[in-house]
């Protein structure tokens, strides 16, 4: 099994890896992503993706920019680092998911390094219960990749269901304070369809 | 701001805080914590007063996940580590809470830990949920490609592995997705899964 470094001076993580990233703030995710994208972005053979609703990632590179000190349309360009927006119908967020980790694999770039923000309830993004979904099998799918992905969840803004149901009960492993720890709430992508997914609470009534 | 100022802040917020030492022996409880104690009969932490020390009661439990939650308020309220969280439900996994221990900002002082319930933030339900009449006349009014991809969609299949389930393209997979989904009255892939599974329809295996 190979594995991959988080970061400088970081912790080892296999390679795939479907991981979670807690934080409490856009600055703290943000020297989080430079950290951990920066390293794929100053390697010629690795690849890098920034995944959200329509104007986070655009944001998130503007700021990787001025964080790593050059302009990274040429990287864009030659399709290096590429920018992928979420849709409200999980499955299209999937396959954007799964063209971008196709298209970085034919251009020889690998590893790749990848993160995707948790939102919950924001125009643009699938509703909670598919955004668990999107989870579940985003993750088979960086299981059949060479690519790590850190789902960014923000504990100051999600709601506990939101952090209890994906980011605890879909990863793991856990980076939490720079440390990356294994997670004893990770629930099989099997037993996480049928006893979870389909007995969402706020989904029992309809 | 003094100390039972911030207390009543607190309060009056509704959080669920408890303040800990450097050794996890509970020094300040928050009213809105004891009135969450009072209402779950099988919380774990329910006798979490002052004095007990709250990383021995989440050892007791003897859950993986509660272990490592103890674990890391004992990391956080020895100074080894600014922020921990975790997660404890109950024996039967009915009830669940989100615990995040954060270090005191003032050195050798312990922890501050808040506890949230997940039913506390949930989504808004679907509106206009059918009834079961209604959701048998929904799915009858459904094609049999559309019954087929709805059957596969309750194993959790994507599109994608639909389509080479049934050896069809995915964009008519895609299509016949959105139709069945409109057509149970769902707002989401998940709901009108959850509808179809509900209804006796597809299978798990």
């Amino acid at each position: 099994m190979s594995t991959i470094s988080l970061g400088r001076h970081a912790q080892l993580a296999a390679l795939p890896s479907h991981l979670c990233v807690f934080h409490e703030s856009y600055a703290e995710l943000r020297a989080r992503q430079r950290d951990f994208l920066g390293l794929a972005l100053n390697d010629r053979n690795e690849g890098a993706l920034l995944f959200g609703a329509p104007g986070l990632p655009e944001q998130q590179m503007r700021d990787l920019e001025v964080d790593l000190g050059r302009s990274l349309d040429d990287d864009v360009r030659i399709g290096k680092l590429v920018l992928i927006h979420s849709d409200p119908d999980p499955d299209v967020c999937l396959e954007r998911y799964r063209g971008a980790l196709e298209a970085l694999d034919q251009r020889g770039y690998a590893p790749v390094r990848a993160i995707g923000r948790c939102t919950w309830s924001l125009p643009g993004f699938p509703l909670p219960e598919d955004q668990l979904w999107l989870e579940l099998r985003v993750g088979e799918l960086i299981e059949s990749s060479r690519a790590i992905l850190l789902c960014a969840y923000d504990l100051a803004t999600l709601p506990a269901s939101a952090v209890v149901y994906g980011g605890f009960e879909a990863h793991s492993q856990i980076v939490l304070a720079g440390q990356l720890i294994d997670n004893p709430s990770f629930i099989g992508s099997d037993r996480y369809f049928v006893d979870r997914l389909l007995h969402l609470p706020w989904l029992a009534a309809s | 701001m003094d100390g039972e100022l911030a207390a009543a802040v607190i309060d009056a917020l509704g959080t669920q805080v408890v303040v800990v030492d450097r050794s996890g022996d509970i020094v300040w409880v928050s009213a809105a914590w004891r009135e969450a104690s009072g209402r779950c009969a099988a919380d774990p932490l329910a006798t979490a007063e002052i004095g007990s020390n709250l990383i021995r009661l989440l050892a007791a439990t003897k859950q993986p996940s509660a272990e490592a939650t103890a674990a890391g308020i004992a990391a956080v309220a020895g100074g080894g580590r600014p922020r921990s969280v975790g997660k404890l439900s109950t024996a039967d996994a009915s009830t669940q809470w989100l615990i995040i221990a954060r270090e005191l900002p003032v050195p050798d002082r312990g922890a501050v830990v808040t506890r949230s319930d997940t039913d506390s933030g949930y989504p808004a339900p679907p509106p206009g949920a059918a009834d079961a009449n209604e959701l048998r006349d929904a799915i009858a009014s459904l094609s049999p490609r559309e019954l087929e991809v709805l059957r596969l969609m309750t194993r959790g299949l994507d599109n994608r592995a639909i389509a080479a389930n049934l050896g069809i393209a995915y964009t008519t997979v895609r299509t016949h997705a959105r139709s069945l989904i409109e057509k149970l009255g769902a707002r989401s892939r998940l709901d009108a899964v959850a509808r179809a599974y509900r209804s006796g329809v597809g299978s798990t295996r």
